[in-house]
């Protein structure tokens, strides 16, 4: 096998599919390429590093007291950043106008395209009040889907 | 993109967009803010022009926007760990493993986004070249070379630290 065979096995070789027979016969091929097989074996580590960082358990329900008190000032931002839209927001349409639809009110039958800046500027203030409210755990996710469902 | 589809997506993909986030960041809150960013410009992508296939949008975005947060978050960090008046006590594999995961943070962040996202497909999706083909809507063995240029990229960017 040659030096250009081997390489367009690589990708495979390092990606895990290669399989069977010709597995075995790359993996012959490179002992007997000591120099190839080197460089096979860098990027193996390299891969090996990549895979170290362990995915972490999905969306984490963090319930430390440390996890709690580094959560407040996140909490104050996002009320801060509440307040301000909603006063901006009653500024600027002035203090007779409606409050915004919520976004969502759609039936499944309708499609998003219509959506409008302002529906985009009201889901992005429920969206930091969920999050304002559930700052440290999978509630975000939970809340986002049952503010979509509650609206419909 | 109906209502529907969206939020579909939006339940299907959420882990996913956390633990691409994860992955580049560490931290659970970090991991939480650009997801919560990501999920934002999806709902914008959807009312504009609603991608052909989610995963590989919301992939391609968390991963950006994962390298956006740690850049505009590193200055932060540093006057944070140099700060007298709030000590961090950390053990040395934390350290270490903090480490590691900035140099590879900074060495993906040196890739194209393709490479990015083809890299991330394969090493922690576990997706196989032809899945990752069909996600991206490019021949596989365009796939393919990516992945190797990715990995090439990494091992040069890492063994300068990390040893060879």
């Amino acid at each position: 096998m040659t030096r250009d065979e081997l390489k367009a096995m690589l990708a495979d070789y390092l990606g895990d599919e290669l399989g069977g027979d010709r597995k075995v016969e790359f993996e012959a091929a490179l002992a007997r390429d000591p120099k190839f097989g080197a460089e096979v074996r860098g990027l193996q580590e390299t891969l090996e590093r990549l895979r170290t960082l362990d995915a972490p358990t999905p969306m984490p329900t963090a319930t430390s007291k440390s996890a709690r008190s580094s959560a407040v000032p996140k909490l104050l931002r996002y009320a801060a950043v509440l307040a301000l839209a909603f006063v901006g927001g009653y500024l600027a349409r002035g203090p007779a106008a409606e409050l915004p639809r919520p976004p969502l009110t759609g039936t499944s039958q309708e499609t998003v395209g219509a959506s409008s800046s302002e529906s985009a500027d009201a889901w992005r203030l429920r969206l930091a009040k969920a999050y304002a409210e559930h700052p440290s755990d999978s509630s975000l996710a939970r809340s986002l889907v049952a503010l979509v469902h509650s609206s419909e | 993109m109906q209502t529907a589809e969206r939020d579909a997506a939006f339940e299907a993909y959420r882990n996913e967009v956390y633990t691409w986030a994860s992955r580049l960041l560490g931290r659970h809150h970090d991991a939480l803010d650009v997801a919560q960013d990501v999920f934002l410009r999806w709902v914008d992508q959807c009312a504009s022009a609603p991608p052909r296939n989610p995963r590989a949008w919301l992939r391609r975005v968390t991963i950006h926007r994962a390298i956006d947060f740690r850049r505009s978050n590193a200055r932060r960090r540093t006057r944070e760990t140099r700060s007298p008046a709030s000590p961090v006590h950390v053990d040395e594999s934390t350290v270490a493993r903090d480490e590691l995961r900035n140099a590879i943070a900074d060495a993906v962040e040196a890739l194209s986004e393709m490479q990015q996202s083809v890299l991330f497909a394969k090493v922690y999706d576990g997706l196989t070249f032809g899945r990752i083909a069909a996600e991206l809507e490019i021949a596989v063995p365009t796939v393919k070379t990516h992945y190797l240029r990715a990995v090439c990229a990494l091992r040069d960017r890492l063994g300068e630290q990390w040893g060879p």
